[in-house]
C-alpha cells in the first residue's frame, strides 16, 4: 500500500506545489490514481471540512486546500481510466437576474469545488430561463441562486417556478443564498434548502444528494 | 479639553503614504464605470476612458482639481428648518442615521422579528421624527409591497412621515426617475427641492472599483438638483478588499475618491460625504460580519485619513451588532462603535436601531440607541473648562469637610451631565418591587409610551395624492 502521508499533509497545508510533487511520486510509484484519489485526497478533504466546521482552519486555508487537492488531480488524471474523475455532482450557480453581487457566490462555488463538485458558474444576472438552459444542458443536480436584494429574491420564486413548469423539480434541486434569504422564504417559493453561509453550501449540497 | 476628543489611529505619515496610493490607483489603474452615459460624460470631462474596458483613469490634477471643489461643510436638509443640520457639527458633535433597506422588524409585544410592513414602517419613521438624538431617517423595505418598487414606497412613506432629513437608497435602476418625481412633487417642484433637498442620496461602489448604472445615474441625479452625495464604499475585508486594516483603508478611501471626483466633474461644489461602510467576511462562516472590531478600527482610521486629506464630512457604519436581540452584545457594539468613530472623526454616524448584521431592525433598540447616543454625545464633547468650572472658590468654601450639594455652582450645572432614564438608578427593593427590569424592558415601556405621541406629517391633501400616483404609476410600470 502506498504511503500518503505526504500528498495529505500538502493538502492540508494548502501547497499546491507539494501536493502535486507527492503526485507524481505516488505515480511513478506505480500507485492506482482513483485510490490516492479515494483514500487520500478525499479522506484529506474531510479532514479540511471537519477543521473548519470546528473553526480550526478559515476559509482562505480551506480554498488553498482545495486548491492543492486540484493541482494533485491534475497531475493524476492523465492516469486514470477515461482521464475523467468522478465527481460529487454538477452545480449550476449565479446571482439571480439584476443582481450584480457575487462575492458570496463566488465563495460558494469555491467551496463547491473543494467538496468535489463540478460547478457551471453563471456569473451576475443570470435570468431564471438561463438558468434552466445551463441545468438541462449540463444535467446538473443542483442550481445555486444567490441574491443580496430584496427586489432582486422575486427572480428565485420565478426560477423556481420555471423549472416546475419545466418539469425537472424531481431531477434538481434548487437551493438559495443570500444575506436577504431565510428558511421560511425558502419553504414560500419551494426552494429545497438555503445555506446561511458559504461554507454550509457544499454540505447542503451533498445532504441534498445522499 | 472640550470641543471634540480625537484619537489617531494613523500618523500623519502613514496618511501621506495612503493619499499617495489613492491616486496611483486612480490615475494609473482607474475604476470600472459599467454605464455608457457615465463613461461619455467622464471621457468629455476629461479622465482616460477606455469604452471596450468600461476602465476611467482619473488624471492626478484632475482628482487634486475636484479635492479643491468639494466643500469641507454641507448643509443637510430635512423637511423643516429644525432638522438643517451643518455638516461637520458645529459645536464639535456628530449626527445620527437610523439603519438602512431592513425586511425584518422586531415586534415588542411578541418578541419576534415580522415584516416590515408599510404601517411598521410608518410608525419607525415617526419614532425617528420623535426622537431627540436620532437625526436622519434611512429607508426600510416594505414586504406588503411588490418588491420591484419597494425602494419607491418606502420614500413614500418617509416623506409622509418625517420632517427630519431622509437616506435614500435606489434598489434598482429603474426606480431612479421615480424617486425623484416622488421629491419633486413633495417640494412642489425644482426650484423646492434645489432649495430644500430633504435628503442624502447614497450610490454605492460594487466593490472593488466598480460602478453600476444605477449608482451613477444616482450620481447624475443628485448633482442635478444639488443634492448632497454620500457616496458609499461597502468593501468587505479579505472578500471584496484586502484583510488588513491599513489595505482595506486604502481601498475604501480610493473608491470614495472617485465619486467624489466624478461628483465634483458633474456639479463642481456638490456637496459630498464620504461615506465609509465597510464590513468584514467571517473568514469560519463566510457571513459578512457588521458589528465586528477590526472593521470598527478600519472605519474610523477611514474617518481620520478622509477628514486630513479629503477634508469632506465623513460617515461611517456605527451602531451595527451581529445580535439578534437587544442584548449585551448590541450594547457593547453600538457603545464602543460609534464612540471610536465618532473620536475617528466621523460626522454621521449611521445604523441606529439595527439588529442583526444586514436584516433587522428594532424599535426598541432604536430608543436604546437613542440613550446609547446621549452618552457617546458626551463623552465625545470632552471635558468642559473654565474658571468657573474650576470651581476654586466652592472649594475653599466648603473647605475641609464640607459638602456641595446647596450651593448655586451646584445647582446651576447639575443638569449639565448626561442622565440616561433607561439605565438602572434606583435601589434595590424598588427594582424587585418594579418587576425586576432590565435595560430591554424599560426599552419597551419607554417605546410604548412614545408610541401614544406618534403621528404623521401634516403634509397638504394635493401633495400626498401626487406623491401616492406617482408610486401607483411605478407600480404600473415596473412590476410584472
Amino acid at each position: 500500500m502506498s504511503d500518503y502521508t505526504k500528498i495529505m499533509a500538502a493538502v492540508l497545508a494548502g501547497h499546491k506545489a507539494n501536493a502535486a510533487a507527492a503526485a507524481q511520486v505516488l505515480v511513478d510509484e506505480g500507485a492506482d490514481a482513483i485510490k490516492v484519489i479515494e483514500d487520500a485526497l478525499n479522506v484529506a478533504m474531510d479532514e479540511v471540512g471537519a477543521k473548519m466546521k470546528t473553526g480550526e482552519m478559515f476559509i482562505p486555508e480551506v480554498l488553498m486546500a482545495s486548491q492543492a487537492m486540484s493541482s494533485a488531480i491534475d497531475v493524476l488524471k492523465p492516469h486514470i481510466k477515461g482521464g475523467e474523475v468522478k465527481s460529487a455532482g454538477t452545480v449550476v450557480l449565479g446571482s439571480v437576474k439584476g443582481d450584480l453581487h457575487d462575492i458570496g457566490k463566488n465563495l460558494v462555488k469555491l467551496m463547491m469545488e473543494g467538496g468535489g463538485f463540478k460547478v457551471v458558474d453563471m456569473g451576475c444576472d443570470v435570468s431564471p430561463e438561463q438558468f434552466l438552459e445551463a441545468a438541462k444542458e449540463n444535467e446538473a443536480q443542483i442550481v445555486g441562486l444567490s441574491a443580496l436584494l430584496t427586489t432582486t429574491m422575486v427572480h428565485m420564486e420565478q426560477t423556481v417556478k420555471l423549472f416546475t413548469e419545466a418539469g425537472l423539480r424531481d431531477k434538481v434541486k434548487i437551493i438559495l443564498g443570500g444575506a436577504p434569504v431565510d428558511g421560511r422564504f425558502t419553504t414560500e417559493v419551494g426552494a429545497d434548502g438555503y445555506a446561511e453561509d458559504a461554507g454550509s453550501a457544499a454540505a447542503l449540497a451533498k445532504e441534498l444528494l445522499a | 479639553m472640550s470641543g471634540r476628543l480625537s484619537v489617531e489611529l494613523l500618523s500623519p505619515s502613514e496618511m501621506d503614504s495612503i493619499y499617495e496610493k489613492c491616486l496611483t490607483i486612480l490615475s494609473t489603474y482607474g475604476v470600472k464605470v459599467d454605464y455608457e452615459k457615465g463613461l461619455k460624460f467622464l471621457d468629455q470631462a476629461g479622465a482616460q476612458v477606455d469604452f471596450k474596458t468600461q476602465m476611467v483613469k482619473f488624471p492626478v490634477d484632475m482628482i487634486e482639481a475636484a479635492l479643491k471643489t468639494v466643500p469641507h461643510e454641507i448643509t443637510v436638509r430635512g423637511g423643516l428648518d429644525k432638522h438643517d443640520y451643518v455638516v461637520p457639527h458645529p459645536e464639535g458633535s456628530f449626527y445620527t442615521t437610523t439603519c438602512v433597506q431592513t425586511m425584518l422588524y422586531h415586534n415588542p409585544d411578541n418578541n419576534e422579528f415580522e415584516d416590515v410592513t408599510q404601517d411598521s414602517f410608518a410608525k419607525w419613521c415617526q419614532l425617528t421624527d420623535h426622537l431627540p438624538q436620532i437625526d436622519i431617517c434611512a429607508i426600510q423595505t416594505p414586504m406588503d409591497v411588490p418588491r420591484e418598487t419597494a425602494d419607491i414606497h418606502g420614500l413614500n412613506i418617509q416623506l409622509q412621515n418625517t420632517s427630519k432629513p431622509l437616506m435614500l437608497l435606489a434598489y434598482c435602476f429603474e426606480s431612479v426617475p421615480y424617486l425623484f418625481d416622488l421629491m419633486l412633487a413633495r417640494q412642489g417642484g425644482e426650484e423646492g427641492l434645489k432649495e430644500r433637498g430633504l435628503l442624502m442620496v447614497n450610490p454605492t461602489s460594487l466593490s472593488p472599483l466598480v460602478y453600476k448604472d444605477m449608482d451613477m445615474e444616482e450620481l447624475f441625479l443628485a448633482t442635478k438638483y444639488g443634492i448632497p452625495v454620500a457616496a458609499n464604499s461597502l468593501v468587505v475585508t479579505g472578500g471584496t478588499g484586502p484583510v488588513t486594516t491599513a489595505g482595506t483603508v486604502l481601498l475604501t478611501s480610493t473608491e470614495i475618491l472617485a465619486m467624489l471626483v466624478m461628483s465634483q466633474l458633474m456639479n463642481p461644489g456638490n456637496p459630498f460625504v464620504s461615506t465609509v461602510f465597510n464590513t468584514s467576511l467571517d473568514m469560519m462562516t463566510g457571513s459578512a460580519l457588521l458589528g465586528d472590531i477590526n472593521t470598527n478600527l478600519s472605519r474610523a482610521a477611514a474617518a481620520q485619513f478622509i477628514k486630513a486629506k479629503f477634508k469632506t464630512p465623513v460617515e461611517t457604519f456605527s451602531y451595527m451588532s451581529d445580535s439578534y436581540s437587544c442584548d449585551g452584545q448590541a450594547s457593547v457594539e453600538k457603545s464602543l462603535m460609534p464612540t471610536l468613530d465618532a473620536l475617528g472623526g466621523s460626522d454621521i454616524l449611521y445604523g441606529a436601531g439595527r439588529l442583526g448584521g444586514t436584516t433587522c431592525a428594532s424599535p426598541v433598540q432604536l430608543v436604546i440607541d437613542n440613550y446609547l447616543t446621549e452618552i457617546s454625545r458626551q463623552f465625545v464633547a470632552g471635558v468642559k473648562f473654565d474658571e468657573d468650572r474650576l470651581a476654586l472658590d466652592q472649594i475653599l468654601e466648603a473647605g475641609a469637610g464640607g459638602n456641595y450639594l446647596t450651593m448655586e455652582h451646584t445647582r446651576d450645572y447639575c443638569r449639565d451631565g448626561v442622565h440616561p432614564e433607561l439605565f438602572n438608578q434606583i435601589g434595590l427593593d424598588t427594582w424587585k418591587a418594579t418587576g425586576k427590569k432590565n435595560l430591554y424592558d424599560r426599552a419597551v415601556d419607554k417605546y410604548k409610551e412614545i408610541q401614544k405621541e406618534l403621528k404623521p406629517q401634516d403634509l397638504p391633501d394635493d401633495v400626498v395624492k401626487e406623491m401616492n400616483s406617482i408610486v401607483k404609476k411605478a407600480d404600473k410600470a415596473m412590476c410584472s
